[in-house]
């Protein structure tokens, strides 16, 4: 994954929190095509906000933090999926900051 | 050669005299190894019956500064968690956070911890804990394929 898109080394904590992520989404033959989410918590999983890992991501700045000839978004880099709240985590490649 | 008849003294290959000698030493010779069972057996029935642990190394630090990845997989379910960790010695605090998170989840305990061979999971907090609290402990083979 870091390979295709070009990605330093030091993304691999998030490409593999994005791996098991995908994997616990995915149907195992163990579990006989079962997917492992739906196994373990007994709910189908949704996948429709599945993104490649590593394409750019532009992300909207809210209204306070720009002014009114400002971009509305900014050009972020995805790697991953957030755990706490709805959203996806992103790279701000300029400050090299999540 | 021996189409064209250039040489005396080989073997006439496809013929029955010569297929029918099988040499034993180079078909053990080449059976590298037996194939792996189509289905395996399940060990587990309930999900957090058995939860393999594994310790990762890598090279290189991540953004938030970590070195170490801990990896728990529920045997029955398959379903996988990774907590990432500056030191190899947090394990335990991280496998404590997960098992209060998971049981919460599900309102059942873990049973069993499988490892590998290394020693390196154990503090003794680490195994007075799984004492205290009866979890079994099992290591898996120290060279599996």
């Amino acid at each position: 994954m870091l390979n295709e898109k070009n990605l330093p080394n030091y993304f691999w904590a998030e490409a593999i929190a994005t791996v098991v992520y995908i994997m616990n989404r995915t149907p195992t033959v163990v579990v006989h095509g079962m997917i492992t989410e739906e196994k373990f918590t007994g709910k189908k999983p949704d996948v429709s906000h599945l993104r490649v890992f590593g394409c750019i991501a532009y992300v909207h700045v809210p209204h306070e933090k720009k002014s009114k000839l400002d971009p509305k978004v900014e050009k972020f880099i995805f790697v991953g999926y957030s755990l706490e709240q709805k959203g996806y985590k992103c790279f701000n490649p300029s400050i090299r900051k999540l | 050669m021996e189409k064209h008849n250039i040489v005396g003294g080989l073997p006439k290959f496809g013929t029955e005299e010569v297929m029918s000698e099988v040499c034993e030493a180079c078909q053990l010779g080449k059976q590298a190894r037996h194939p792996f069972p189509a289905q395996t057996i399940h060990v587990s029935y309930k999900p957090l019956e058995m939860i393999h642990l594994d310790l990762w190394t890598m090279k290189t630090e991540s953004i938030g500064g970590c070195k170490y990845y801990v990896s728990f997989i529920d045997d029955h379910t398959k379903k996988m968690w990774v907590s990432f960790m500056k030191h190899k010695g947090e394990v335990f605090q991280h496998f404590l956070n997960f098992k209060t998170m998971v049981e919460k989840e599900k309102g059942v305990s873990i049973k069993c911890l499988r490892f590998d061979g290394g020693g390196k999971y154990f503090s003794n907090e680490f195994s007075e804990y799984l004492n205290e609290h009866g979890i079994q402990r099992k290591y898996s083979c120290n060279y599996p394929p």
